[in-house]
């Protein structure tokens, strides 16, 4: 979807974000259709796009590089196949257009290594997925509405 | 008669001379050669009438030494010769003879001259029957004035004697010749305490030892049949029964003729001298018997160097049994020897111990090694020594050496087994670190990956309950919901075993906690739980040293049991206090629930140890164990006492902070 990317980022604000998509990198793919479930649940505005590793993830920000639709939050898996969600979180922020991209760590690991690491490669939040669907439930409510609805992005611009 | 004693000994060529003389008359041949003999014979001859006692015949010698002519001893008896005897008691002499009893008759005369002086003469009387059947008295004289005159001298000298041994300070005695003794100087009866009668003849005996008594006989008989110098020590007993050692010494005392005539002998006392000899032998024995036997060599040296004497453990410890001659002087010593420091350097002679010490250094455990040169010996030893000087620039030098090889040997071992023990605990440290990594990674793993599952499990049965409701019978929707307790609980049981796991693998922290702020605070997490239970908090205000998060753990584990297995009281009742101790303080959680039996103390601390089945009382089995763990972690202990059926309370104890002083404890009992 092109064009959407080549909306007028002086557009509403509260317009223009909900319905840019939120990418979720997941590799498993019980995870993946449970959060999609959970998203539709809410009737989630915005489309959610999937990475099913590290490597799609970073080839996703080519993507991006070539024009495709920026997404408003990255849900972002930490244990991945091929390339680790760490790795993956810090090309992001290395990255000099796409760098601000907010990330939103997402995983069922809540070891202190991996919090302090996550915040220190510049997570935005870091959030441990519930085992209990209800609770995961409204995890996925509030981060849609959060991320989606009461945060302001910034606008990178490609090259 | 005077010195019957004497008489005894006189000399058997004079006796003889008078027998032989006796014997020519005998024989009857009193004319001719005969008669020229008597005329001619130094003896006095007299022959007297047996009845009017007249003389018959006097012999020129007797004539001379008298100073009558013989015409005037034809006149004359015995009796006009010796004043000393009166007819009666002459004749009562001569009576023997004529009845027969006696042959001889021996008497000593002092007769008188025609000048009226007087000579001694001893005299031979016997009966005497002429040529014609006459008998007459013969007596045979003998001039004894020289041996008077020597009696006398001797009796002088024997006094003098007696004068001179009783001024000497040694006990003193004159013998027999056969040993029996006559005479003892005043010092021997003080000595003894005897009397002159007990030491008469042998009574000396009395004085010796029975035991060294035939000893002593033995060595005098010998010098006795020797007439050699008689020199020998014993004891003899004291006036106080006590014996002391006498050094004895008797010499011959001769006649002038050559004949012993006594023994003077003399007994000088040297018991306490022989008693400090002793004594200083015995030292000197025990002395070498230390020195022989004890486990450090010893090597003495004079002050030319000459080594003087090897104990026996010296000589052990280099490889010689004896001091021979390559271990008299140093030089020699040189030449056997070869002494190096334990790091291998070869010492000069000049730097040997011996010399150090003979040059006046005093050597404490210098530690070297010592090789032999001739064979295979190699000691590691370790000297000490000193010198002792006893003036005139003379003295002895010691040396003590210790043979410490085995000590040295040990200390390597200990040294190499040290060496190795580092390397194997860092070997060791090495794998631990790995392990503890694939710890680690492994609880990653538990924490990631096996809630994913559960998470796909609860959240399809979830779904399934809900968009397939209606299709599903009342039975079906237990079944699913059992499911989702199954998952809860397995839930629940990763996120405490990762919390145990976290607890063991995080590095504690040590801060000053205010323990009645940090409980009430705990407290305000529970409270949507407490609901009707009686909460009684009496925490003094004082501060601990703690980890507040592992504290945190231990406080609300057991407030979590407490409120647990007190549910089912009629009126739940949790009591938390903390009192400050000494260094210490103790918090305690108590509740009326229903306890447990001290019999399974030792299990309520264990891992998935649990006493109750997990319907009545849910649980992973993990809650006290990580009470135990954080306690642990802090340095604090956790305890508990219970009755089956009447609650149960728990202890923890940590270390006050040092901030403990400033406040003041104060009950503070109250609901929340």
């Amino acid at each position: 979807m092109p064009d959407r990317g080549n909306r007028s980022p002086r557009g509403s604000r509260l317009s223009v974000s909900d319905t840019l998509p939120i990418l979720l990198i997941e590799d498993n793919p019980m995870d993946v259709d449970l959060t999609q479930r959970a998203f539709i649940r809410h009737k989630l505005a915005n489309p959610l796009r999937v990475a099913r590793d590290g490597q799609e993830a970073l080839d996703l920000i080519e993507a991006w590089q070539a024009g495709d639709i920026i997404p408003s939050v990255i849900l972002l898996d930490l244990k991945l196949p091929k390339i680790s969600g760490l790795e993956v979180l810090r090309v992001i922020r290395a990255h000099p257009i796409f760098g601000t991209v907010p990330v939103v760590v997402l995983t069922s690991s809540a070891e202190d290594g991996d919090i302090n690491e996550a915040y220190s490669l510049g997570a935005n939040s870091y959030i441990v997925k519930p085992v209990d669907f209800d609770k995961f439930i409204e995890v996925a409510r509030q981060i849609e509405l959060y991320w989606t609805v009461l945060n302001m992005h910034s606008f990178p611009k490609r090259a | 008669m005077n010195y019957p004693v004497e008489n005894h000994t006189r000399g058997a060529a004079d006796s003889s001379k008078v027998t032989h003389e006796r014997q020519l008359l005998q024989s009857g041949n009193t004319h001719g050669t005969t008669h020229d003999t008597l005329e001619h014979s130094l003896n006095e001859i007299y022959l007297f009438d047996t009845q009017t006692l007249r003389f018959e015949y006097v012999n020129p010698v007797a004539q001379r030494n008298l100073g009558y002519h013989m015409a005037a001893l034809r006149l004359m008896t015995p009796l006009d010769l010796e004043p000393a005897y009166n007819e009666k008691s002459f004749r009562g002499m001569l009576k023997p003879l004529l009845c027969g009893e006696k042959d001889v008759v021996i008497f000593e005369a002092s007769l008188s001259r025609e000048d009226g002086t007087r000579y001694p003469v001893e005299f031979h009387l016997q009966l005497f029957t002429q040529q014609g059947g006459h008998a007459a008295f013969l007596a045979i004289g003998r001039d004894i004035t020289t041996r008077q005159r020597a009696e006398i001298a001797l009796r002088e000298r024997e006094e003098w004697f007696h004068t001179m041994v009783n001024t000497i300070p040694q006990l003193a005695w004159i013998a027999n010749p056969d040993g029996s003794r006559t005479w003892y100087n005043q010092r021997w009866y003080d000595y003894s305490g005897a009397t002159r009668e007990e030491m008469e003849g042998w009574g000396w005996q009395k004085l010796h030892d029975p035991v060294l008594l035939p000893q002593v006989m033995k060595s005098w008989n010998n010098a006795i049949a020797a007439e050699q110098v008689f020199d020998m020590e014993f004891p003899l007993r004291g006036a106080d029964g006590q014996f002391r050692i006498f050094l004895t010494r008797a010499e011959p005392l001769r006649n002038s003729e050559g004949h012993i005539v006594k023994w003077l002998g003399t007994n000088t006392d040297v018991h306490d001298q022989r008693l400090a000899e002793q004594a200083r032998r015995e030292t000197e024995n025990q002395l070498q018997v230390v020195m022989e036997n004890m486990t450090e060599g010893l090597v003495v040296s004079d002050f030319s160097r000459k080594l003087l004497h090897w104990n026996r453990a010296a000589l052990k410890m280099h490889d010689v049994t004896s001091a021979d001659e390559a271990l008299r002087d140093l030089d020699s010593f040189a030449s056997m020897y070869e002494l190096s420091t334990l790091d291998g350097a070869v010492l000069p002679a000049k730097l040997w111990p011996l010399i150090r010490v003979l040059q006046g250094e005093q050597l404490q455990d210098l530690e070297l090694r010592l090789r032999r040169l001739d064979r295979d010996w190699v000691r590691v030893l370790s000297y000490s020594g000193a010198i002792s000087h006893y003036g005139d620039g003379k003295g002895l030098a010691f040396l003590t050496i210790k043979d410490i090889t085995e000590r040295k040997q040990a200390e390597e071992a200990l040294r190499d087994a040290k060496i190795n023990l580092e390397y194997k605990v860092n070997e060791r440290t090495a794998q631990l670190v790995a392990k503890s990594k694939e710890l680690e990674n492994f609880c990653y793993s538990v924490s990631h990956d096996l809630r994913a599952p559960l998470r796909g499990i609860d959240g399809y049965s979830r779904l399934l309950l809900e968009s397939y409701h209606e299709r599903l019978d009342e039975e079906g929707r237990t079944f699913l919901k059992n499911v989702r307790a199954a998952t809860k609980h397995m839930t629940d049981l990763i996120e405490d075993l990762l919390a145990y796991s976290k607890l063991e693998r995080r590095t504690p922290s040590s801060t000053s906690v205010r323990l009645s702020t940090f409980i009430s605070n705990l407290l305000g997490q529970f409270q949507d739980l407490v609901g009707n239970v009686v909460l009684i908090v009496k925490v003094d205000d004082f501060h601990v040293n703690a980890d507040p998060d592992a504290l945190a753990i231990a406080l609300r584990n057991l407030i979590d049991n407490a409120l647990k297995f007190s549910r089912h009281a009629s009126q739940p009742a949790i009591e938390i206090s903390a009192q400050a101790g000494d260094g210490n303080c103790i918090i305690s959680v108590r509740d009326n629930g229903i306890g447990f039996d001290m019999r399974f103390y030792d299990k309520i601390f264990e891992i998935f140890q649990r006493l109750h089945r997990i319907e009545e009382y849910p649980g992973t089995g993990i809650g006290l164990a990580m009470v135990h763990k954080a306690m642990e972690r802090m340095g604090g202990r956790v305890w508990a006492e219970s009755q089956l059926g009447n609650g149960a309370v728990f202890f923890l104890q940590l270390p006050l902070s040092c901030r403990t002083g400033e406040t003041v404890p104060h009950a503070d009992p109250g609901l929340v």
